[in-house]
């Protein structure tokens, strides 16, 4: 990478240099056995110019030709820009465990294997898929401007999909965990939510009424979130269309809810001191008792809103800096969730939902098919809720929160989340 | 490439494997964006990769990489067939196509290679500015293109050696209305693979697109309930992908007893008219191709026929185990993944009625128009419509939005009351399976008209 760096400054271009490297390794079970062992080797390189204040953007994947780089990133400098490379920042950061790394490809089919004997044990009837996978990951970040910031992480994750066919009633339920230390990696946690689902949905029930509380499980608050996610991204706010614009600094969601992205988080897998900008990253208070506080930026969006970048620009494989979020962390409630069901003659517990993000994300609005869901009468379970449509709005949903959990997850390793118990939403089901 | 076939044939000779497969991929990717009236993309990439995939007694090695050259080959045949070696079980015997050696190039009208960036950039920029000026509620847009050539290169132990070329266009136009705190959307997307041409001339869609976002400020949201619903042939397109297409993928029935029993050949699914296909075969679509991913010949399926399940999507391994014919539907997005069962252009074939015929003797229903998307778990599925127009005693009426619809397999399809005769096929969607998206597909459909379907709203 020096060779073109060197390049760049010869010819007195402004230039980043951005390097990626994986390594990966995935078990897979199908239909309770062992199918198929699965390794990816992958890297890359992109280069970004900014000539007379227009960038430029070339990559490549499993080549690395520094004329071409360059030659490209100069023929599509185009887009016009403020943004100045940021200065001198060298960084090495390596988030990645000696106990993660020495983890062979059998220990990892005999974990596979003991979470299906377990599910088996109890649930002969099932058909279990199990997917686990150990990732590495690095990433280099060099610009003429004397950043130079190194970044190396490891993860490992499991996925447990378990299927329940009764006459033409099928059940699906999935779980997954990532962590990055694997003692953290708790699959009885999520056994015990599998079989309790499969306990639950033996019978199949319907709402008394359509407009019902609905409590939304760690897995299934992004339903509402995704709205908030975009709405207070840097490129909606640029296009004008963010609904949160005029709201920064107000009171707009219910006062029990603050949500917060936490680069700094140890427990996030997200968890980095720098972007992929070579950017010091910050903890944003995204909302704060209900009030609506920052944005989040990349450099580039940043310098189109004269607004200061707060170290939130990220890369999905090779491609440019877009403004993301690492950690999502929402604050607890004071009931335990059992207290909250309880205090419901008739509640909806959803878990897994289908066609979230299809439609209008901006307005709020969600209309989502019930996928796996259960109701509860006066704490007990009721059972299954299915062929039903969850719908409402998810601005109104987060202004009007009835509780929260004490208890919270990690969902994907980047969520930390309680439950959300939203009073009242519709719920349609077929005749 | 011909010296890194030879290692991994000679490889496979040595460690006398019982089946592998070698592929190699290069490909070159342009894109270029707006958003609202800045440039927000122009860039350009290059890619090349490859992977092995090795068939051991019981289960399968798969190796994907970056680095290719004689070494780094004979390193990954080892993980591979190591691997490979690593699962125990039962075994696990695929079918098997003769030997073919072919070279198979799509033919682009207008080769979007030859065209250059600032071309390219000023086609899009008339959209985005159509858009733009449309009427001071359009507060932002976005135009997104993307145009891609990759050239693949198959080889396996059976001695099938093809290499297939081709280039691939997607894009979408968008556009964002503002009233007050109400922000509306709506977007026409498109693909295709027969050349440049099929971006020009969209001038009458980016209006159209910008007129429905401003139309649907002023749109109710849907009530929810059970209704008799229209869709129209993107939207019945995305409906019958999602309602019995990923259902016809045998790698979801194979190792699944309960569920072949639902599944079996004969059973009847919909009324007599109806028929549903997936053909890889039908010339110049997204979904098209010769020779899948293991290097089978496509062909055309017909999932049902008359109403009754006739036939589904097979991989080498789930046609053995189902003892029915190969396919030709084992897909990869790129060389990164292990090809799985997928669809091609999915579609239901065209019946008698008019649009007109359709509607005409609707009390109260909803006409249901362009697709957001739609997602499946078998046995239930959603779709989601771009907006949705009330029909009454037979007219149509308000314009209404967020219509989003679900069904279940066991009951929607019988309640198929009509199909139109007006076939159109769609070709900007992007199918997502096992962690695999998005794949160039096509649905396609005339109008059909569905009784009790569940419409979610408040």
């Amino acid at each position: 990478m020096e060779e073109l760096l060197k390049k760049l400054k010869d010819k007195s271009i402004e230039g980043e240099i951005f390097f990626r490297k994986g390594d990966s390794t995935l078990v897979i079970f199908e239909a309770n056995k062992l199918k198929s062992i699965e390794s990816s080797e992958s890297s890359g390189v992109g280069l970004r110019v900014i000539i007379d204040n227009k960038i430029g953007y070339a990559s490549q994947y499993g080549m690395y030709e520094p004329d071409w780089l360059l030659d490209k990133a100069k023929a599509t400098a185009n887009i016009e820009t403020k943004m100045k490379l940021p200065l001198a920042l060298d960084m090495k950061e390596e988030d990645s465990s000696e106990e993660l790394n020495k983890i062979s490809i059998e220990e990892l089919t005999e974990l596979g294997k003991g979470v299906i004997e377990k599910v088996l044990s109890s649930y002969p009837e099932v058909i279990c898929n199990v997917e686990i996978g150990k990732n590495k990951g690095e990433a280099l970040i060099l610009n003429t401007r004397g950043v130079n910031c190194f970044r190396k992480k490891a993860s490992l994750s499991i996925g447990i999909h378990v299927n329940r066919i009764k006459g033409t009633d099928m059940l699906d339920i999935y779980e997954e965990t990532t962590v990055r230390e694997p003692s953290r990696l708790d699959t009885d946690r999520l056994l015990s939510k599998i079989f309790q689902a499969l306990d639950a949905s033996e019978n199949i029930t319907k709402p008394s009424r359509t407009q019902i509380p609905v409590i939304f499980t760690p897995k299934a608050v992004y339903v509402l979130l995704l709205p908030l996610m975009s709405a207070l991204s840097g490129k909606i706010l640029l296009m004008g269309v963010s609904p949160l614009e005029d709201k920064v600094g107000k009171k707009f969601f219910d006062d029990k809810f603050t949500l917060i992205d936490d680069p700094t988080n140890p427990d996030g897998l997200s968890r980095t001191s720098f972007d992929d900008e070579g950017v010091p990253t910050k903890v944003l208070t995204l909302v704060d008792s209900g009030v609506v506080g920052e944005f989040y930026f990349d450099l580039h969006t940043a310098s189109l809103l004269n607004k200061e970048a707060n170290g939130h620009g990220f890369r999905g494989g090779l491609s440019q800096p877009s403004p993301g979020l690492t950690n999502l962390i929402i604050n607890s409630g004071d009931a335990s969730i059992k207290d909250i069901i309880s205090s419901f003659d008739e509640v909806l517990v959803v878990d897994q939902m289908m066609g979230v993000g299809q439609g209008n994300i901006l307005s709020g609005e969600f209309s989502v098919n019930i996928h796996l869901g259960f109701l509860y009468r006066k704490g007990e379970i009721v059972g299954r809720v299915k062929d039903s449509m969850l719908a409402g709005n998810a601005y109104n949903a987060l202004s009007n929160i009835y509780a929260l959990s004490r208890e919270r997850e990690w969902i994907e390793g980047t969520l930390y989340t309680p439950y959300i118990c939203i009073p009242e939403l519709t719920v349609v089901s077929k005749e | 490439m011909e010296e890194i076939k030879e290692v991994f044939l000679r490889l496979a000779r040595e460690k006398g494997i019982r089946y592998g497969e070698l592929r190699l991929e290069e490909s070159e990717v342009t894109s270029i964006s707006f958003r609202g009236k800045e440039l927000e993309e122009l860039s350009v990439s290059k890619s090349r990769g490859g992977n092995i995939r090795i068939l051991g007694r019981y289960g399968w090695g798969f190796v994907s990489f970056n680095d290719i050259s004689y070494k780094s080959i004979e390193d990954y045949f080892d993980q591979a067939y190591r691997a490979s070696n690593l699962i125990l079980g039962k075994d696990l015997e695929i079918e098997h196509s003769g030997p073919v050696v072919d070279r198979v190039i799509v033919p682009m009208k207008k080769d979007f290679r030859g065209i250059p960036l600032e071309e390219k950039k000023k086609l899009l920029e008339e959209y985005n500015n159509i858009m733009l000026s449309f009427s001071p509620k359009i507060q932002s847009t976005q135009v997104r293109y993307t145009d891609r050539f990759t050239k693949r290169y198959f080889i396996n132990t059976e001695g099938v050696d093809v290499i297939q070329e081709r280039g691939d266009i997607a894009g979408v136009l968008f556009a964002l209305a503002k009233e007050g705190d109400l922000v509306e959307q709506y977007h026409y997307s498109l693909g295709g693979i027969d050349g440049f041409q099929i971006i020009e001339g969209l001038h009458d869609k980016a209006l159209h697109t910008a007129e429905m976002a401003v139309r649907l400020l002023s749109a109710p949201v849907v009530k929810g309930g059970e209704y008799t619903v229209v869709l129209d042939q993107r939207l019945a397109g995305v409906f019958i992908h999602e309602a019995f297409g990923h259902l016809s993928e045998a790698d979801h029935v194979y190792e699944n007893e309960k569920l072949k029993e639902l599944m079996v050949i004969g059973k009847r699914f919909g009324p007599d008219f109806l028929n549903v296909i997936d053909d890889p075969t039908y010339p110049g679509l997204r979904g098209s191709y010769k020779y899948d991913d293991e290097g089978v010949l496509s062909r055309k399926t017909y999932l049902i026929k008359n109403g009754i399940l006739s036939g589904r999507l097979h991989s080498r391994e789930t046609a053995r185990k189902m003892g029915e014919s190969v396919t030709g539907n084992a897909r990869a997005i790129n060389y990164r993944f292990q090809p799985i069962v997928r669809m091609s252009n999915t579609y239901i074939e065209p019946g008698i009625y008019s649009f007109e015929d359709l509607i005409s003797d609707i009390k109260y229903g909803i006409y249901a128009v362009g697709a957001y998307g739609g997602q499946t778990s078998m046995e239930m599925f959603t779709f989601s419509a771009q907006e949705g127009y009330i029909i009454e005693n037979g007219s149509l009426g308000d314009l209404v939005r967020d219509v989003v619809l679900t069904g279940n397999v066991f009951t929607t399809l019988q309640n198929i009351e009509g199909i139109g005769n007006d076939l159109e096929f769609s070709q900007g969607g992007g199918c997502g399976k096992g962690g695999q998206s998005p794949l160039p597909v096509s649905t396609g459909s005339p109008h059909i008209r569905i009784r009790n379907v569940v419409v979610g709203g408040r």
